[in-house]
């Protein structure tokens, strides 16, 4: 991963995003389920990529590999929110009932069972995918149920078992409803007519007619949106960058962050599966601000509803004229190509984000240079997730005050909060910044569905900090969560009740952040694992100096970890760490709970 | 890109100043406060892996890597910031938690792990858990793999893609167990490794090490040369311990090469210590065979039959050929020998059979024998036009840098009858017949010139003959250009188009412009269009030849030529002449001696009795080698001085044992004139003497003394008799060299030639007309293919000295390539046996089926006497400078039935067919 390999890429100037040699290998995975010295080297050849390379492509995500699957895979959830329900039952009843252990191909190469981190059930957990389809609300009933079924496909039967379909809810409370817009009132906003009829398209259109590239950022400066995706970048700042940076440049893209990958937060797949022309405009505009004339989806391939949803929307859009050349006859063209993913939690950092998009392993680049500046192919890229533009059609039409009107501090707007399936009522829920977690919790949420007391909740995936009782009245908010050792992240909200032993979650983050670290700074890709030794170390032992000696060398790691990882992945597993060992200490080192 | 602007910041208490693209390491560094790292190296594009480097910046919300972070005015920077060096200390007690305590413990000055971590104090690591073991990799002849020791910091990798460009290696898995792969995670010896060794310098553990040396280990010198290989002059770094070279480095400061070498310069170094290296004077007995024999008795023997020949025959049945190979104070001592001593021209060198139309060329046409600019200039033309020339193959260190430039962005336009790796990485690629060069640069030129591309300004003011020339050039229409050369007249406008609008361009070529019957013409045809477009005389732009030899700018240089004195001044010039007779204290001939070729035929025809070769082997390297044969056998007296017995040997009548390039003192002139010195690293073998020694010893007994103590003197005089080299001395030169012209002893060198006039005699370049010309053969139907001859990576010319290394069991053999139709059409299938036949001989070797060739056109290096593809070159040549027609001979290719399998190649990266096109 040089430098250089993504100037080499450039050069051959591949645009072809889909056919890249990432997707011939997610081809070549998918016809014969392994990837084979003959296959890189053909992929090599015919993609003009250095076979090495093409290789570290194959070896790096987790849908590709050189080892030979089962004719069926089935992709295991290990998200949190999977792991909140069954404490990762469901792994083992999957394992009983397919005869295969987790990351194994049965003897017969039948079957194999692989782990995936989240494929956005969080609301009907826990999951599994086989083939496209998604079951979820597993049981071990259910479980045994699926795998005779599977029994049968396996000797020529079709899959007889139906998906259920496990549709959140979708609510909009204390504010208005931006980003739920469509979703709330239950339209098909999956239709191009209807969506247009809901309003998506018209802020684009009334940019493209009224206002001026340099006016768009200016109401997007006034919304002071700031990304939803976890960092909560001013989008406008980013913008101004950009656009900056593209005058200067022969080309310039906007990326959607579609990888959703935090376990617990589910808002992105139904956005992209339920309103997904929203997001399209989202881009579009930001194309127009920025001076891009073409625009790339990057969607997770755990979510395999929402990347043919997205190609359906762009191929409608395109020929209803919103995307495409001299689009309404502004003169301004714009297009879009989504493409898929192929397993990696790291690919929701941007810079890996973008070297997946360029067929690269998705290893994360040190910043500076933003990919503003240099991004796609080292040229200027806007980078946003999906939500942040799904705020962007609002935000045109009803101008940047009237949004900034919505808040606190410096959250403006709102927040959909994806609310997991040990809740009462599971949902997704638009709600102002500023609005009491407690009140989303127990006042939308219904409070934990065993009745029992919330004991932790960790806000923000994996990688956010876990709050006890205490700090649920922390108003929902980027700096307000900060400011007690938590992250908003991306607004997955995971709960457990008293019933959890903690050091098993230490244990399930740790495993997450060694299984998906893109393995290029030395502290994620040493630390993780270390750190998963020390955990599982100190869940065993029963000596007291040694649990003693591995959290002081934990605490360390911790420091270690934070301070010096390259991006969040390595740098913010040590936030619910220390959550742990801060509210949860004594149980953490084997005392009582 | 934006203005560089200045920054103030403060670093450890001080008060500094800064450029805003600097980081806070560069800083650092350049104010010596030692900042660890593992990751880092300043080769390569900052990359922020190891976070070893963190220091403590005030405000920031926490330590920073000080790798990647750039410097902002009124930045505070700590590097002893305590928080900062816990964290690092903790990442280096994480490395050390998976890598061996023996490799730790192990002496060595190379292992910067090992510093690091008892720069925090570190022996070993409190975390237990997963350790890798990995199978050591030992099959590549000079890279040793022990993965186990491998840290996972990325440098081999990034050095491989940013310093080398060949992308054989890359990260593979991911997590804890990412590792680095070469090819699909086989062997180095299978991958597309070109064995540069970029990987093994920067490697920071023992994890890529030489194979033979455990170079990571101790040394008691490092000595800084020059490269005795290409024309390209890599600097480089000799290790050397107890009398013997342990390994070869590039030099990091290396003017031509900035740390970087190639397969040759880095491992090919062997040869020095061969067992067969000739380590005694040798003379014949009566039977034939050879005796060891004394110095005494040697130099006793050549002096004296010398002498004989020259009072029986005069002075002009005597010849020499100098070396190429040798350093500029022996070509100007062997020059001087024989025409002081002697009293002949006749000493030549091997620029006769490559770039002698370069000098001749060049000089006609701009006015000075050299390339304008120099290889530093790769990195700042916008568009490189690379015609004649397989750089990756025979100037590794610039086709790197080619390719690197392209990477970046630069344009790239090749002109090659053969796909040269280049070529698929070129914009526009020109696939020319052999022999139609100089119809495809007329061709441009009139592209130029019919589509308003000529910088009409810089035409008006320093060129002459616009009007004549534009005329001229109105018949090489592109469509006649097409019947001509096979090149697509739409290709030829776009890369005409691709030169002139994308400036500053830049040309380079080689030895397939000049080894033609229209070598001259070549040249200047190709000057045409850098003149026409106003490419000469700034940075990026110029004609810039690449010399095939380390010293065939120098040899020739220095007079060791028989129609000039120092600096192509004729001897007919009387006050040259004159300047050099008061100096030298003789009488200097002024008619122009023998060029090689004719020394050959006054040989055959009785009139040449003796000749001196001096570090050439002629009898495998020129063409017609059964006339070259020949012509040996009918001497009296031939003296072999060479570090080997070659094949020129086997004709001789004594052999003078030499010194490589590792041995002894002088300079080497490289292709972008640059003088730079050889040092001593090692002393001769055996009874072997510095070349030097044996010129002047020779001298003296020929009863001519030179005042010369040592090569500084030397270069003294070559100095004081030559204005282009009057500012050099072996004192000023340095690490860097100098590029002449440098006329003062306060001069800086000259990197790019005509800045404001050109150096012809009205100061204007010479627009030069002339039609192309059928080549000396053509196809028939006898001999239907054309044969280009050239080089292979890892060998380099006679292969004397690469065949006697480890580089043998890279590249075994010469191939003959041929296209896969004509392949298909013959029965030949890959690796076959098959003879190539010409008029004047045949050979045999494996084909080689690749599209790297057109059909039609067969290719084959010289690199293997047992192949002797100079039995089937021809004595065609360009009739100014007598420069053999090399790449144009027509032959037939039949398969040999039976088994002759190839012996096995021991490494991918250097099978000719590697890097064929889809």
């Amino acid at each position: 991963m040089s430098h250089n390999l993504i100037q080499l890429r450039r050069h051959r100037a591949d645009f072809h995003l889909t056919d890249n040699a990432l997707a011939r290998l997610k081809r070549v995975m998918h016809e014969k389920r392994e990837i084979t010295p003959e296959d890189i080297a053909a992929i090599a050849r015919s993609t003009h990529q250095p076979e090495a390379a093409v290789y570290g492509v194959a070896t790096y995500y987790g849908d590709l590999g050189t080892k030979r699957r089962g004719r069926i895979r089935v992709k295991v959830c290990r998200g949190t929110s999977c792991f909140a329900t069954s404490g990762e039952s469901h792994v083992g009843w999957l394992e009983d009932a397919l005869g295969v252990k987790l990351d194994e191909t049965s003897d017969d190469g039948q079957v194999s069972l692989e782990g995936v981190y989240c494929l956005g059930f969080c609301n009907a957990s826990p999951a599994v995918e086989v083939g496209g389809r998604v079951y979820a609300g597993l049981t071990e009933e259910r479980v045994k149920t699926l795998a005779a079924d599977l029994s049968g496909a396996m000797h020529g039967a079709s899959l007889a078992l139906a998906d259920v379909a496990f549709v959140p809810r979708f609510e909009v409370h204390g504010g208005p409803a931006i980003v739920l817009e469509r979703l709330a009132k239950g339209v098909d906003a999956t239709r191009l007519s209807v969506a247009v009829e809901h309003q998506v398209f018209a802020g684009f259109a009334l940019a493209l007619a009224e206002r001026t590239p340099d006016e768009i950022l200016s109401e997007v400066e006034k919304s002071n949106l700031r990304g939803r995706g976890g960092a909560g970048f001013p989008t406008a700042t980013k913008w101004r960058f950009a656009a900056a940076n593209a005058r200067k440049s022969q080309e310039a893209y906007v990326v959607c962050n579609a990888d959703e990958g935090d376990p617990g937060s589910y808002i992105d797949k139904y956005l992209m599966e339920k309103d997904p022309f929203a997001v399209l405009e989202g881009m579009a505009i930001a194309g127009y601000a920025m001076g891009a004339t073409r625009g790339f989806v990057y969607v997770r391939s755990e979510y395999p509803l929402s990347t043919p949803s997205l190609q359906k929307a762009v191929a409608e859009a395109r020929a209803a004229g919103w995307l495409g050349t001299n689009i309404r006859g502004s003169g301004f063209s714009f297009d879009i190509d989504v493409v898929e993913g192929a397993g990696s939690y790291v690919c929701g950092e941007e810079t890996a984000l973008l070297r997946s998009l360029e067929g690269l392993r998705g290893m994360v680049t040190a910043r500076p240079p933003f990919p503003a500046e240099k991004g796609l192919f080292e040229r200027p890229t806007i980078v946003n997730n999906v939500e942040t533009l799904a705020n962007l059609g609002y935000i045109v039409r009803h101008g940047g005050e009237a949004y900034a009107n919505h808040g606190i501090g410096k959250s403006r707007g709102t927040k959909v909060l994806s609310i997991n399936e040990r809740f009462v009522r599971p949902g997704l829920y638009e709600v102002p910044f500023g609005t009491p977690l407690r009140e989303v919790l127990f006042t939308l949420g219904g409070g934990m569905k065993t009745g029992r007391p919330i004991k932790a909740v960790q806000v923000g995936g994996p990688l956010g900090g876990i709050l006890p009782d205490a700090l649920l009245d922390t108003p929902i908010g980027f700096d307000e969560f900060d400011r007690v050792g938590a992250l908003l992240g991306h607004g997955g909200v995971v709960a457990w009740d008293d019933s959890v032993d903690v050091r098993d979650v230490a244990i399930h983050l740790f495993e997450f952040c060694d299984a998906e670290s893109c393995g290029k700074c030395f502290p994620c890709r040493l630390g993780g694992r270390r750190g998963l030794e020390l955990v599982k170390h100190m869940r065993s032992s029963v000596d007291r100096a040694e649990i003693d000696a591995d959290a002081a060398l934990l605490t360390e790691l911790c420091e270690t970890m934070k301070l010096g990882s390259l991006c969040a992945h390595g740098g913010a597993i040590p936030i619910p760490i220390a959550s742990l060992l801060t509210h949860f200490g004594s149980e953490m080192l084997g005392g009582a709970r | 890109m934006s203005e560089r602007k200045l920054v103030r910041l403060k670093i450890d208490g001080r008060d500094v100043v800064a450029s805003d693209r600097a980081t806070i390491l560069d800083v650092a560094r350049r104010e010596k406060i030692f900042v660890p790292t593992l990751c880092y190296d300043p080769k390569l594009a900052a990359f922020g892996a190891c976070r070893v480097c963190m220091v403590g910046v005030e405000g920031a919300r926490g330590p920073v890597a000080a790798c990647t972070t750039p410097v902002r005015e009124g930045m505070v920077v700590d590097t002893r910031d305590p928080v900062a060096t816990r964290v690092a200390k903790g990442v280096v007690e994480l490395v050390l938690s998976d890598y061996p305590k023996e490799a730790l413990e192990r002496e060595g000055d190379r292992n910067e792990l090992r510093q690091v971590a008892a720069h925090f104090g570190l022996q070993k690591s409190r975390y237990s858990g997963e350790r890798h073991a990995y199978a050591k990799d030992d099959r590549h002849p000079y890279i040793k793999v022990d993965m186990n020791e491998c840290i996972v910091c990325g440098r081999c990798v990034r050095a491989c893609d940013e310093v080398q460009g060949a992308f054989a290696l890359s990260y593979a898995g991911r997590g804890f167990s990412t590792r680095i792969v070469a090819g699909i995670e086989s062997s180095f010896a299978d991958s597309s490794c070109v064995s540069c060794g970029a990987c093994v310098l920067t490697c920071p553990t023992g994890a890529l090490d030489e194979a033979a040396f455990k170079a990571k280990e101790t040394i008691d010198a490092k000595v800084t040369t020059t490269c005795a290989y290409c024309g390209v002059g890599c600097s480089l770094e000799v290790n050397v311990r107890d009398d013997r070279v342990v390994s070869i480095d590039p030099a990091a400061e290396g003017p031509a090469n900035v740390g970087h070498t190639c397969v040759k310069g880095r491992f090919a170094h062997e040869y020095a210590r061969a067992a067969d290296r000739l380590t005694s004077p040798m003379l014949r007995r009566a039977d034939g065979s050879w005796r060891e024999a004394s110095w005494e008795e040697a130099m006793t023997f050549v002096s004296t039959r010398m002498n004989e020949i020259k009072r029986k025959h005069g002075p002009d049945a005597l010849a020499a050929i100098s070396s190429s190979r040798c350093t500029n104070e022996e070509n100007y001592v062997l020059m001087k020998l024989f025409r002081a001593a002697i009293g002949t021209n006749n000493i030549d060198n091997c620029s006769r059979v490559c770039h002698s139309p370069t000098s001749l060329g060049l000089i006609r046409s701009l006015g000075e024998s050299g390339g304008s600019n120099s290889f530093e200039d790769i990195d700042l033309t916008a568009c490189i036009l690379l015609t004649g020339a397989n750089p990756t193959e025979g100037h590794p260190v610039v086709g790197a840098r080619m390719k690197e430039a392209v990477l970046r962005g630069a344009k790239l336009i090749v002109i090659d009858p053969r796909r040269i790796e280049l070529s698929n990485l070129a914009d526009v690629y020109l696939q020319l017949r052999p022999g139609s060069n100089v119809a495809v640069y007329n061709g441009l030129a009139h592209v130029l010139v019919r589509d308003g591309l000529v910088d009409r300004a810089f035409v008006d003011a320093r060129a002459e003959q616009w009007e004549a020339y534009s005329d001229f050039i109105a018949t090489y229409d592109p469509k006649r250009v097409e019947e001509l050369s096979g090149v697509p007249a739409r290709d030829l406008e776009r890369a005409a188009h691709l030169y002139a609008k994308t400036p500053p361009a830049s040309l380079f070529y080689g030895l397939g412009v000049t080894e033609q019957s229209q070598g001259v013409s070549g040249v200047r045809t190709l000057a045409n269009l850098a003149i026409l477009t106003g490419n000469f005389g700034k940075r990026g732009a110029g004609s810039n030849p690449l010399r095939g030899q380390n010293n065939v700018q120098g040899s020739s240089d220095v007079g060791a030529l028989p129609t000039y004195l120092t600096m192509y001044r004729p001897m007919a010039n009387d006050e040259t002449r004159t300047l050099f007779e008061a100096k030298w204290g003789v009488t200097i001939k002024k008619e122009r001696g023998l060029m090689i070729p004719e020394m050959f035929q006054q040989a055959v025809d009785g009139k040449l009795r003796a000749m001196y070769v001096f570090g050439e082997d002629i009898a495998q390297t020129d063409p017609n080698v059964g006339h070259v044969e020949a012509a040996l056998r009918a001497l009296d007296l031939l003296v072999v001085h060479d570090i080997f017995e070659n094949a020129t040997a086997a004709f001789a009548h004594v052999l003078l044992p030499g010194s490589s390039f590792l041995e002894k003192t002088g300079t080497f002139t490289n292709a972008e004139r640059r003088v730079q010195m050889v040092r001593e690293a090692v002393s001769p073998p055996g009874h072997a003497r510095k070349d030097l020694d044996i010129l002047l010893e020779l001298s003296k007994r020929l009863g001519y003394e030179m005042p010369h103590r040592n090569a500084a003197d030397v270069m003294d005089e070559i100095a004081e008799l030559t204005p282009q080299m009057r500012g050099i001395s072996h004192e000023r030169l340095g690490t860097q060299g100098l590029q002449w012209p440098v006329p003062d002893k306060e001069h800086l060198g000259t990197p790019v030639l005509y800045l404001d006039r050109f150096l012809t005699e009205n100061g204007r370049a010479v627009l030069f007309p002339v039609d192309w010309e059928p080549p000396g053969e053509s196809a028939s139907e006898r001999f239907p293919f054309i044969l280009i001859t050239g080089r292979q990576l890892a060998h380099y010319n006679s292969g004397t000295q690469t065949r006697r290394t480890g580089n043998a069991e890279l590249q075994p053999a010469d191939l003959v390539e041929i296209h896969p139709d004509d392949a298909a059409f013959l029965g030949i299938s890959h690796h076959d046996m098959v003879e190539v036949t010409s008029e004047r001989g045949s050979v045999r070797t494996w084909a080689c089926v690749t599209t790297r060739v057109a059909r039609g056109n067969v290719f084959l290096s010289f690199h293997f006497p047992e192949v002797k593809t100079n039995l089937l070159t021809s004595g065609n040549s360009d009739p100014g400078t007598r420069c053999p027609e090399y790449k144009v001979t027509a032959v037939s290719v039949q398969k040999v039935p039976g088994e002759h399998p190839l012996p096995p190649m021991a490494a991918r990266g250097f099978r000719q067919d590697a890097h064929d096109a889809e």
